[in-house]
């Protein structure tokens, strides 16, 4: 659970957003929608441990890790996030596979078999897991960037606009993919997007309008 | 292996660019040594060039006198069996850290049934190398036939005279080598005084005072002076701005992807980690360049008489220091730009 409270940005002593309170639920799959520059890519990097310099309290889990800074601050945001982009950021010299397990090779750690072919299935990547990444169509590789997040196995998946590039059909495949995943994973999918048809998918609503981030009831 | 063979061509490149780089510092480094050697600096008085380059080993040297700039040698030359050695070498007056001592070298080829050798100092006889020993090799060829007669004496042509008192030496001193392959020599024709001079194997050279040349010499260093900012900047100036252009070629055709650095940063590699893999990624690189001139220019700094491979190896050092640093710099200012972003993702691409 991620509790927001009295939470006020500012850049040069302009304030970008503030907001009174707004709790995302776990295991819900959360939508920041707004402008361009509204600040939604800000909000994502204060959620996910990135970016601190703000006034008010962000709670995760109870805990408010608003102080913590260097390596500290990297350990624990790398334990409660992983990430997916409107770039999918794959290695264009490794496979698609290999991009999956992209954190597992870098860490060296094992992975757990049956979620990974949980995640594969999710995303519908079976067909293609030996193929080089340059080869495959946008969808198909935010579609892996997606499952590379999964793998890392973190609570918290923060998506940044990750259909921007996609057309329309293909933004519906991720959001409802990220959806399932936030069912049947257990976690908590927070994305930031401005494309207002794909909200009815979303279980919560965060808007950023006239410098005020609210809930939107659906 | 995956990623090297994915950007082979990018790799190959690089690999060039740096063997380049590393040829044109070990072409400048002969250049220089070139430079330095004729003009000879040396602050200790030792002059590497007094021996006859390939054909005698420095290891021979027993002792150095340093003051009065004498010497105790064996040679073992691959001259013939009855070839004399005449070196005349000069000090000089050292001078804001630098000295110049300029060799002459004189050789006799004499005669193995008289051992007589020709006193006439009119002849070309008498050689002053200009530090160069291939000057001195084209000029034992082709006096290979040149009839050895008279008795021995050592004397310095007109020429030679010239050369040593423009060099600006307030002394000359002469030492006369015998060969160690015969270490016989019927001196009993030589004039008393060149009997002194000669130096057999082991024994100490005596020094003589031929000129005096301290005005010369005061000109001379006036002249020299001047002379050094402008060999330091006709060095100095292209060697930079070679490391420079290198600098920047180099980061321009890096395969160095900032998304895998950032990609590692998402994925909670450490920064420390990041940073080794990253560095050993670029070090790679450059050790294939590296070995290739080493293999290329060893035998070349080796086998050249006036440079050494010590030299070489300096120089080899100096460059892996130099790009050692370059990479460690670039490599940590890499990461740090992705691991203190306070900014993630879409836009850091």
């Amino acid at each position: 659970m991620i509790e927001i409270d009295n939470l006020e940005k500012s850049f040069s002593n302009k304030t970008l957003f503030s907001c009174s309170k707004v709790v995302l639920k776990d295991q819900s799959l959360v939508a920041i929608i707004g402008e361009s520059g509204c600040g939604k890519t800000t909000l994502l990097n204060m959620l996910s441990l990135i970016d601190n310099q703000y006034k008010g309290s962000i709670k995760i889990n109870g805990v408010s890790y608003q102080t913590l800074k260097g390596k500290k601050k990297e350990e624990t945001r790398s334990n409660l996030f992983s990430f997916v982009f409107s770039h999918p950021y794959l290695i264009d010299y490794l496979s698609v596979k290999e991009n999956i397990l992209f954190s597992s090779l870098i860490r060296k750690t094992n992975i757990d078999n049956e979620k990974l072919n949980k995640y594969i299935q999710l995303a519908k990547l079976e067909s293609c897991l030996d193929s080089k990444v340059t080869f495959l169509s946008e969808g198909e590789k935010q579609r892996i960037s997606i499952v590379r997040a999964l793998v890392y196995d973190r609570k918290f998946l923060i998506c940044d606009e990750p259909t921007a590039h996609l057309d329309p059909n293909n933004a519906k495949i991720i959001v409802k993919l990220l959806k399932d995943i936030s069912q049947e994973c257990n976690k908590t999918v927070i994305v930031a997007l401005h494309d207002y048809s794909l909200l009815p998918f979303f279980d919560e609503i965060l808007e950023i309008k006239d410098r005020k981030l609210n809930e939107i009831n659906k | 292996m995956k990623k090297v063979r994915y950007y082979f061509k990018d790799y190959l490149l690089q690999s060039i660019t740096i063997l380049i780089l590393f040829a044109s510092l070990s072409v400048i480094g002969l250049l220089v040594s070139d430079l330095f050697s004729s003009i000879y600096i040396y602050s200790s008085g030792y002059n590497n060039d007094f021996y006859y380059g390939e054909e005698v080993d420095d290891s021979y040297i027993k002792s150095i006198n340093k003051d009065q700039y004498s010497l105790s040698v064996d040679i073992q030359s691959s001259f013939s069996d009855h070839t004399l050695v005449y070196s005349a070498y000069s000090s000089s007056n050292f001078q804001e850290g630098f000295g110049i001592m300029l060799s002459s070298r004189v050789f006799a080829k004499v005669d193995s049934s008289t051992f007589k050798v020709n006193d006439n100092s009119s002849s070309s006889f008498c050689y002053v190398s200009s530090n160069y020993p291939d000057d001195s090799k084209s000029f034992i060829k082709e006096d290979k036939s040149y009839p050895i007669i008279g008795t021995f004496d050592y004397y310095l042509s007109d020429s030679a005279k010239k050369t040593l008192e423009n060099s600006g030496a307030d002394n000359i001193y002469l030492a006369v080598v015998i060969d160690e392959k015969t270490n016989l020599l019927d001196d009993s024709s030589f004039s008393s005084s060149s009997k002194s001079l000669i130096v057999r194997p082991g024994n100490q050279a005596e020094s003589h005072n031929l000129i005096k040349g301290s005005e010369l010499n005061k000109q001379y260093s006036q002249g020299y002076t001047v002379f050094l900012p402008l060999i330091y900047s006709a060095v100095l100036v292209p060697t930079c701005l070679l490391l420079l252009a290198y600098a920047f070629i180099l980061r321009q055709m890096s395969v160095f992807q900032i998304k895998e650095i950032f990609l590692r940063r998402m994925f909670g590699s450490s920064f420390s980690s990041s940073f080794f893999s990253l560095l050993r990624e670029r070090l790679m690189v450059i050790i294939v360049p590296f070995l290739v001139n080493i293999i290329v220019f060893l035998p070349i700094y080796s086998f050249t008489s006036i440079h050494s491979s010590l030299t070489f190896w300096l120089l080899a050092l100096c460059e892996l220091i130099y790009v050692l640093l370059f990479e460690l710099f670039f490599t940590h200012k890499d990461i740090k730009t992705v691991y203190k972003s306070e900014r993630i993702g879409n836009g850091d691409d």
